[in-house]
């Protein structure tokens, strides 16, 4: 029960802290937790099953093209938009994991796959002109908790949170249970798993479905923030390309490093580009590049590994 | 009683031209512990891979208590009660003794109360509880080839396929996973034992299938194998006296 009990503890105590940060720090608020629910979910298949993908981005894309689709042209209620893209979010990655894992396929040629898969799907709705093509959609501003728009950026804070504590909630549930061991024996080795009675291909299939359904439950929450959406912000690469550098500075394989990759990495570009942006253009991302460098360099389990590490030490 | 616990009816693999097993046919009967032997090149690894699912058969067929089993893969072997170690120790590195055993408690997916509890008890049955914490990787090798051993138990099988677990082990440590083998046997557990270790595999086994050249050439009881003049003449060469 600990862990469930911690992460209740830190929920609250984040939800407390919410109200007295100010605008620019709720900004940053949403978007660690809403990066945040990215990389957790990008972790249980990348991480936890130890298959790595390139394309999360298409989950967050899809369910965000989703609810606002439905949103916008039928008058579905963001809400039902927000379960139908988690539907759809895990329908897309147990059928990108059956299509590839069947055929044996792992490693790199499955982050290709992945990596193409999303790029295809940016292509495609680029140019699909009931979907915005290239323009993307604007939802109307109409904050109502029916429209899942709020008023003020408080509100959106809470749903960016809710949406990080399904996330973390699901991890924990997972580790807990005969699935997490599934997904470590997968990942350790993949011919023991199958001499324990481990169903290779079913356990990866159900490790992409879990974290294409996670992934997806961020789009809405971050199309409703932004009030826009297109293909290249929420199909794109960079998106992708976040979640694992997140997982990877915070540490692969734990449950919340990821977390921890996302809370350091979102405010530390954030503040970069303020300081820096204005002096040198990039110069924020030259900066953001070596400090990467210099933590897979000093900390090759992660920020995480770094501060177990450092625990077990002081314990001895 | 119905019939034997494992069937192996005219199972051949061929590879191209090269027939790795021709037409090999044996029993193993519950509580059993048969040794498989045979020269270098004999087909030992290839048969032991065919009945364990990973290859599958040319011709023939291999059932389990019955049922036909030919071509199952090893996941559900497993959950049928097939376990089986690795002949190259495949261990997950990076994750506690214990929680190696937990997997293979967990693995096929029946019913149990405390998985964390009896993986303690399998640790015990092979010694290793003093090790349950540890990260695999640092165990030396007689305990990584007893960690496979606890892994394979743990899925509680009714046959245990053994791939040369002794290799590569001092013979005080050959002694040790004897001792772990008899008392796997005495819980009512069948062994099926690819061995190069012939010490071992003579005082353990209750039967031998000897294989050279993909066929069999000869079972039975240790010491009548033994004396096997085909047995001899697969080990040693046909003018054994006067070989340098």
């Amino acid at each position: 029960m600990k862990p469930m009990l911690l992460l209740g503890a830190v929920i609250a105590l984040l939800a407390a802290l919410a109200p007295f940060l100010s605008i620019y720090g709720q900004h940053i608020f949403v978007l660690v937790a809403l990066y945040g629910a990215v990389a957790l979910a990008w972790n249980i298949l990348g991480g936890m099953a130890g298959q790595m993908s390139l394309g999360h981005a298409l989950f967050v894309g899809a369910g965000a093209y989703l609810s606002t689709a439905l949103y916008l042209k039928l008058g579905v209620s963001p809400w039902i938009g927000l379960v139908l893209a988690a539907c759809l979010g895990g329908a897309l990655g147990a059928l990108m994991g059956y299509t590839v894992f069947r055929r044996k396929l792992s490693g790199v040629y499955f982050a290709l796959v992945t990596l193409a898969l999303a790029e295809m799907t940016l292509h495609i709705v680029s140019n699909v002109s009931a979907l915005g093509a290239a323009n993307g959609l604007a939802i109307p501003a109409r904050p109502s908790l029916a429209n899942l728009q709020f008023t003020s950026k408080l509100g959106y804070c809470y749903a960016a949170l809710a949406v990080l504590t399904v996330a973390a909630i699901v991890i924990i549930v997972i580790h807990r249970t005969r699935l997490g061991y599934v997904f470590l024996a997968i990942r350790e080795n993949e011919r023991s798993a199958a001499a324990l009675g481990i169903d290779v291909v079913q356990g990866k299939v159900i490790a992409a479905a879990i974290s294409g359904a996670l992934a997806a439950l961020v789009g809405p929450i971050y199309a409703n923030y932004v009030l826009f959406i297109d293909p290249e912000s929420v199909f794109g690469i960079t998106l992708s390309i976040d979640a694992l550098l997140f997982s990877f500075v915070g540490g692969l394989g734990s449950l919340f490093g990821p977390l921890l990759g996302t809370v350091v990495l979102v405010p530390l570009t954030e503040l970069l580009r303020g300081m820096l942006a204005g002096r040198l253009a990039g110069i924020h991302l030259i900066v953001y590049g070596v400090i990467l460098v210099l933590v897979m360099r000093l900390a090759p389990r992660g920020l995480w590994g770094l501060l177990s590490d450092a625990i077990a030490r002081r314990r001895a | 009683m119905s019939g034997p616990l494992l069937q192996v009816r005219g199972v051949s693999r061929w590879f191209g031209g090269l027939r790795a097993v021709d037409e090999v046919s044996f029993d193993l009967e519950s509580h059993e512990i048969v040794g498989l032997i045979g020269p270098n090149g004999a087909g030992k690894t290839t048969l032991f891979e065919t009945i364990s699912g990973v290859i599958h058969p040319t011709k023939g067929a291999v059932t389990f208590d019955g049922s036909d089993i030919t071509g199952h893969p090893p996941h559900r072997l497993a959950r049928l009660g097939i376990g089986r170690t690795f002949q190259i120790v495949q261990p997950f590195r990076d994750v506690s003794v214990l929680e190696n055993v937990i997997a293979g408690v967990l693995g096929p997916n029946r019913e149990t109360s405390d998985p964390r509890a009896e993986a303690m008890a399998v640790l015990t049955r092979v010694r290793l509880d003093h090790r349950a914490g540890l990260l695999a990787r640092n165990l030396s090798l007689p305990e990584k080839k007893r960690l496979e051993i606890a892994r394979a138990l743990a899925t509680r099988p009714r046959l245990l396929l053994l791939d040369e677990v002794m290799a590569g082990l001092t013979p005080a440590e050959i002694d040790e996973i004897m001792v772990i083998l008899a008392d796997i046997r005495r819980e009512g557990i069948a062994l099926l034992i690819v061995e190069h270790v012939m010490r071992a595999i003579m005082s353990l086994s209750d039967r031998l299938v000897v294989m050279a050249n993909g066929r069999k050439i000869a079972e039975g009881l240790p010491a009548t194998v033994a004396a096997d003049p085909a047995v001899i003449e697969a080990y040693l060469g046909r003018r054994h006296h006067g070989a340098a």
